[in-house]
């Protein structure tokens, strides 16, 4: 299962950072180092791909990656920015 | 005389514009927004009907500024007295009105610019730009920052108060005839490179700190002057990555007792020395 971004988000990663635009509330965010690799492989990962992603870059134990994933993937979801 | 239309804005008066609304349409701005892509002309369309149902009396203060929002792609501007939708992709625009509005024609101008320069890898900025020795220099920050105290500090020219563009490659500081309390001194046309980008902020007395890369980008977010839709969105994001990979941005802080123009000008020979 993939996380496609709700179309309400414009974002582009500058630098190696995500930034991200609310179109709704016209504010911006930039994401952290984590988030800015995970966040343009959203659409098309499903979780335990992210997380392998975070285990290859940060060399981190697996069930660590795992958490941190589910925590940012929550952060998205309240914010509305993962699509419905 | 009937002021005539720039070239490359095709004009579809189904309403008769008044003089001074043709005079809006005959504005630097307007010239701006007409050339900037190239190609076919920019269509603006005058309508006899609102292109959506008005909003209810009193909904919108006669007097107050224009509200913008995003319909299926389109930028809709909505006023006590007018009505505007800009389809950004199409280079089209219509625009509706009980009563001449010059007033209502300028936004229309300005708001069709702010969707046309992203689609041409530009960026609006609210931003004064100045030509000091034929080298861009854009100062930015929010509102009561200085900008238009300082550019009319400036001997020399004054692109803009308000509104500059900064686009090409390299990139190029140009004026978009957009002014603020400067008024005709803060629209002169032209452009220059773009030597680098300052945000501003009052002191005691002047100073320059480089800002790292991504506090720049955060800071020009905040002025960057683009309607909320998402294709005009990331391509703006796309030219401000490369605007901060490529153009020194700096934090200056001025008073007016001291006008910065000799020291900047001294700083910015010396770091130009000291890259060669």
């Amino acid at each position: 299962m993939a996380f496609p971004i709700h179309p309400r988000i414009a974002w582009q990663v500058l630098d190696g950072e995500a930034v991200l635009i609310d179109l709704e509330g016209g504010r911006s965010l930039g994401l952290n180092a984590a988030g800015s690799l995970l966040w343009p492989r959203l659409p098309t990962s499903s979780a335990p791909e992210l997380a392998q992603v975070l285990v290859d870059e940060f060399r981190i134990d697996p069930d660590e990656a795992r958490r941190n994933v589910e925590t940012f993937l929550s952060l998205l979801r309240a914010r509305g920015f993962l699509a419905p | 005389m009937t002021v005539p239309f720039p070239a490359h804005l095709s004009v579809e008066e189904r309403v008769a514009l008044a003089p001074s609304e043709r005079s809006v349409l005959a504005s630097p701005a307007a010239r701006l927004l007409a050339r900037s892509a190239g190609g076919p002309p920019y269509r603006l369309g005058v309508l006899a009907r609102p292109p959506w149902p008005a909003p209810e009396s009193g909904a919108d203060a006669p007097d107050g500024p224009a509200r913008l929002h995003v319909v299926d792609g389109r930028v809709r501007v909505r006023h006590a007295r007018f009505q505007a939708e800009i389809d950004p992709l199409a280079r089209e625009a219509v625009f509706y009105r009980t009563e001449p509005s010059p007033g209502g024609l300028a936004v229309l101008m300005r708001v069709a610019l702010s969707c046309e320069l992203p689609l041409a890898g530009s960026l609006p900025l609210h931003a004064a730009g100045v030509l000091l020795e034929g080298r861009g220099l854009a100062f930015f920050g929010p509102s009561g920052a200085g900008k238009s105290t300082l550019a009319g500090t400036f001997e020399g020219p004054v692109l803009s108060d308000e509104l500059v563009a900064v686009g090409g490659e390299p990139f190029r500081l140009s004026g978009t005839g957009i002014s603020g309390t400067l008024g005709e001194r803060g629209a002169e046309c032209g452009s220059g490179p773009l030597r680098a980008l300052f945000e501003l902020a009052w002191g005691d007395r002047f100073s320059l700190s480089p800002l790292p890369p991504r506090l720049a980008r955060q800071r020009l977010l905040e002025v960057v002057q683009v309607p909320l839709e998402t294709r005009l969105w990331c391509a703006a994001l796309s030219t401000l990555g490369r605007l901060v990979g490529s153009v020194p941005v700096y934090r200056m802080a001025w008073c007016r007792s001291d006008p910065p123009w000799e020291r900047l000008r001294d700083r910015l020979a010396r770091s130009v020395e000291g890259s060669g």
